[in-house]
């Protein structure tokens, strides 16, 4: 069952005069419970084919479909209401807010949803429960490690029990190990609460956990690779993928 | 290429720019207007007698010089330290320090040069409604002309020179002396409860105290009765509670309404606490000074106001005839209007007994009596408002300058004729019949019947006379002369010998006082002008709410400024969080109200204090019972705080464009 289906999706950005194109027709579509990646090299528009998917960008041309809804024709208000009740985020950067302890944080997209207390908290322990959140719940977020502000960002993302998660990079700050704790959760996370992930990477192993890769270059589609089980296989499909798209072709001829 | 670089940032920070050119013309304005006042050859005319109010307009007008400059340099302060990155940034590109220090001198120069053009342009516009509204206030009916004086822009020139390059060398050194450390701030939460708590309990104590008091300078009529040894203490609890309140009280706070549970599961209760509470404690000293200042000139405006009430009321019920004169000297006044061609409006006149008697428990003295009729039909229309109600068969004793309060209590008052009647007085009034200056000792005003009753060997009436259109110098030359030539012999005698309770010998009557008798039985009592008096009063209680609204309106636009330029560095430092609040779904509908609030709590929390501050000082002291200054301190409160939400208004809708234009880029 599609739960995303992009169409026809063009983006520009710079000046009427100097354009750049970011995103060129690009179609697509994701099914519920999937674990998606977008991958490419640097510049060739997976966060901002992200940014359009999650409606935070509005494309040019083309049209966002979200569990039968068509983002790109609602107005400000339905769409922050849609992404509050549908759509959670990680980023690179945790993007966390320092002024608030760790269970602020977690709790922030609800507590702006005027949800009541009991529901707030039966979501928190929830979460705390999945991710293993509990012992930092009273910590400042200054205070944690890198791996900790991304789990943190992980659990505010599903805290709305959303139907789809974005993950911009979110092991580009991290450690191996660290990075390695958060994509277990993000599968565990998919596996066991079915919520459909788009992930954009460049990192081959990150990648390497989801069950379907689109790679995009210079804002087209380029290629698509679909995880056959054994994730050492998918890796190293992954990788070649990589070496196509780096212009690996060129040197293989040589 | 630094210009370029200098110009590219000044419009990137051109909301706090705006702001303080906005506020550094307004000041400069304010300076030229009043020295363009002040030098006005008009002010020259009317001001002949007095000599007071040139000084008066010159010293404000250094004053407001000497705030701008501290305000400015203050502003440039905090415009500076937001600037740290973008120095950082030019030091990257290899561009030195002293550099940098002499774009940021060049560029102070070019925005007071700006600032000072226009505030020139600002004040020949609008110099002319501020001498108007002086005119007005001074009840002088001359036409005031736009008046330009050259001399005093040649000087003005060498002012803004020191003035400017004053500031531009702080601004210079503030760059050079920079420190490179960013300062570790320990987090001494527990501490700072305790500072906070402190300083709760201390202005709670200092209000206490201040409302315990019973002072009224108005009623007292004197400044000297406050009693200073308790007041410079609760000044001091309340300033120094003021620090501790903004150390670390909304830090409390914030957590307490956590624990409860009211703000925690609100994203944007939740959110604005903690923003304001991390605000607040960057900006304890400016917060606190704000407070202090906001409250100061609440008060100072009050007490501007109340004064002016005290010397209008003064004027209407104690010298509200421009000359008052008793019947043996009523010819002669008349005959040198005639001869000077000074035409008289109006003449009332009252009758007066005078006895020997006192009051219980008192020595004797003379006591004056007047009709109910007479009375009534003396005083005016504004002298009745406040003075108590008296109805025909009641007795009133008068006091003069009792001034303001409607004194509801009706004291009952008991005097013993030399006779041995009693007269029982029901009544406390402020209005005098005719004025106050020609009557010997206490006034009462009695019914109709019984003054007729009243056995005196002394009756005189008073005369009030209004004169008609411009007062001639000539007439008032001829009457000044006859008014201080003591031979004319208006002098009022009395003398008695007092045994026990009994009064014997009694003299009492209008005559020439001889040189070789004792002046102290003497009082002057014939004719008094006071219409120059009037004037001069007038002229000075005028000038006096002139100076000081202009002077509050300037510290709310000062303090307001300041406001606005924090939180537009706020809105900067918090830009992120906006972002992220977007990026997680948070709508625009939500991250505008955080914004108005975050606003809105800078700028109310310092009213709010600055308001409470306020009352309890004022409460301190006077009275704080009566209607008249409730009513007053409403109006000048609501004048207040429609300045502060003007303000307000504008800084959250600024901060909303200045936002949503970042995140949505």
């Amino acid at each position: 069952m599609e739960i995303i289906k992009i169409t026809q999706i063009s983006k520009k950005f710079g000046s009427f005069l100097n354009p750049i194109k970011a995103l060129n027709d690009i179609s697509f579509s994701i099914n519920k419970g999937e674990f998606v990646g977008i991958m490419g090299p640097s510049g060739a528009g997976k966060t901002t084919l992200l940014n359009v998917i999650s409606s935070a960008v509005k494309p040019d041309l083309g049209m966002v479909t979200i569990n039968d809804q068509v983002l790109t024709s609602m107005k400000e208000n339905q769409l922050a209401k849609f992404r509050k009740q549908n759509l959670g985020f990680i980023f690179q950067d945790f993007n966390l807010l320092e002024a608030l302890t760790v269970e602020e944080n977690l709790i922030l997209p609800l507590t702006f949803s005027k949800m009541k207390k009991a529901q707030i908290e039966q979501r928190l322990k929830h979460v705390n429960e999945v991710l293993g959140l509990t012992a930092l719940n009273k910590r400042k977020i200054s205070e944690l490690s890198g791996g900790q502000k991304q789990l943190v960002a992980c659990g505010r993302a599903i805290i709305n029990s959303p139907e789809v998660l974005f993950a911009d990079e979110p092991t580009g700050s991290l450690d191996s190990k660290s990075a390695t704790q958060l994509l277990n959760y993000l599968e565990k996370i998919n596996q066991q609460e079915k919520t459909s992930i788009l992930m954009a990477t460049h990192d081959a192993f990150t990648a390497s956990y989801c069950n379907r890769i689109i790679f995009i270059k210079d804002g087209s589609f380029f290629a698509e690779l679909n995880a056959n089980g054994n994730r050492q296989d998918f890796f190293e499909k992954i990788i070649n993928m990589q070496k196509t798209i780096g212009g690996g072709e060129f040197f293989n001829a040589k | 290429m630094l210009s370029k670089i200098f110009i590219k940032n000044f419009s990137a920070h051109k909301s706090n720019y705006l702001v303080y050119m906005m506020a550094s013309s307004l000041a400069a304005m304010i300076y030229f207007c009043l020295f363009f006042v002040s030098s006005n050859p008009l002010l020259t005319v009317i001001d002949h007698k007095l000599q007071n109010l040139y000084p008066i307009l010159v010293f404000f007008a250094w004053a407001f010089l000497f705030m701008e400059w501290v305000f400015i340099a203050y502003i440039g302060g905090i415009l500076i330290v937001d600037r740290k990155e973008e120095f950082q940034l030019y030091r990257f590109l290899g561009i030195s320090k002293y550099q940098i220090a002499g774009g940021v001198f060049f560029e102070t120069c070019f925005i007071q040069f700006i600032s000072w053009i226009t505030g020139f342009v600002l004040a020949t516009l609008f110099s002319k409604l501020f001498g108007m509204i002086l005119m007005k206030l001074m009840e002088v009916n001359r036409t005031y002309n736009l008046y330009i004086n050259w001399k005093l822009i040649q000087e003005s020139v060498a002012v803004f020179c020191s003035f400017t390059i004053l500031l531009a060398l702080l601004n210079f050194f503030r760059v050079i002396i920079r420190k490179q450390k960013i300062k570790q701030s320990r987090n001494w939460q527990y501490l700072r409860y305790a500072l906070g708590l402190m300083g709760f309990v201390l202005i709670v104590y200092g209000y206490l105290q201040a409302g315990l008091h019973d002072h009224d300078i108005y009623k007292i009529g004197n400044i000297n009765a406050l009693n200073y040894g308790q007041m410079i203490p609760i000044f001091f609890e309340v300033v120094i509670g003021t620090y501790f309140f903004y150390v670390g009280f909304v830090d409390l706070l914030v957590t307490i309404l956590k624990k409860i549970s009211l703000v925690k599961y609100s994203g944007i209760r939740n959110l604005s606490g903690n923003l304001f509470d991390k605000s607040i404690r960057k900006n304890v000293s400016s917060l606190w000074l704000i407070t202090v200042i906001s409250g100061t000139a609440i008060v100072m405006l009050f007490l501007a106001v109340m004064t002016y009430q005290v010397m209008l009321q003064d004027n209407d019920t104690n010298y509200s005839y421009d000359v008052v004169v008793n019947k043996r000297q009523i010819s002669k006044v008349k005959e040198l209007a005639l001869e000077n061609n000074q035409e008289i409006k109006t003449v009332k006149s009252v009758n007066v007994k005078q006895i020997i008697g006192k009051e219980e428990g008192k020595k004797f003295q003379v006591l004056s009596f007047v009709p109910y009729h007479d009375y009534k039909n003396s005083i005016g229309k504004k002298s009745q408002q406040y003075n108590a109600k008296i109805k025909k068969n009641q007795i009133m004793t008068l006091n003069a300058f009792r001034r303001l309060e409607n004194d509801k209590k009706n004291t009952h008052q008991t005097y013993y004729l030399s006779n041995g009647r009693k007269i029982e007085s029901e009544l406390t009034g402020d209005a005098m019949p005719i004025g106050s200056d020609l009557y010997y000792g206490r006034v009462l005003v009695v019914p109709d019947q019984i003054f007729k009753s009243l056995s005196s060997k002394k009756q005189d009436k008073i005369y009030g006379i209004n004169l008609k259109g411009s007062i001639r110098s000539k007439f008032t030359r001829a009457l000044n002369n006859y008014l201080y030539d003591t031979e004319n012999g208006w002098m009022l005698y009395s003398y008695f010998n007092v045994s026990g309770n009994q009064v014997e010998d009694v003299k009492i009557d209008v005559t020439t006082p001889p040189d070789n008798e004792k002046k102290a039985y003497y009082y002057k009592s014939g004719v008094n002008q006071n219409y120059q008096r009037n004037q001069t009063e007038k002229q000075t209680r005028g000038s006096l709410i002139f100076i000081f609204s202009i002077l509050s309106i300037v510290f709310i636009i000062a303090l307001g400024s300041i406001l606005s330029i924090k939180q537009f560095v706020e809105n900067r430092r918090n830009v992120t969080m906006y972002e992220t609040l977007k990026k997680i779904g948070i709508g625009q509908t939500n991250i505008n109200h955080l914004i108005v609030s975050q606003t809105a709590l800078l700028f109310f929390l310092p009213m709010g204090l600055a308001v409470s501050h306020a009352v309890f000082a004022i409460n301190y002291v006077m009275k704080f019972s009566f209607n008249i200054y409730w009513t007053m301190f409403l109006v000048i409160l609501c004048g207040y705080l429609l300045m502060y939400a003007g303000l307000f208004l504008a800084t959250s809708i600024v901060s909303k464009r200045q936002i949503n234009q970042k995140i949505s880029q």
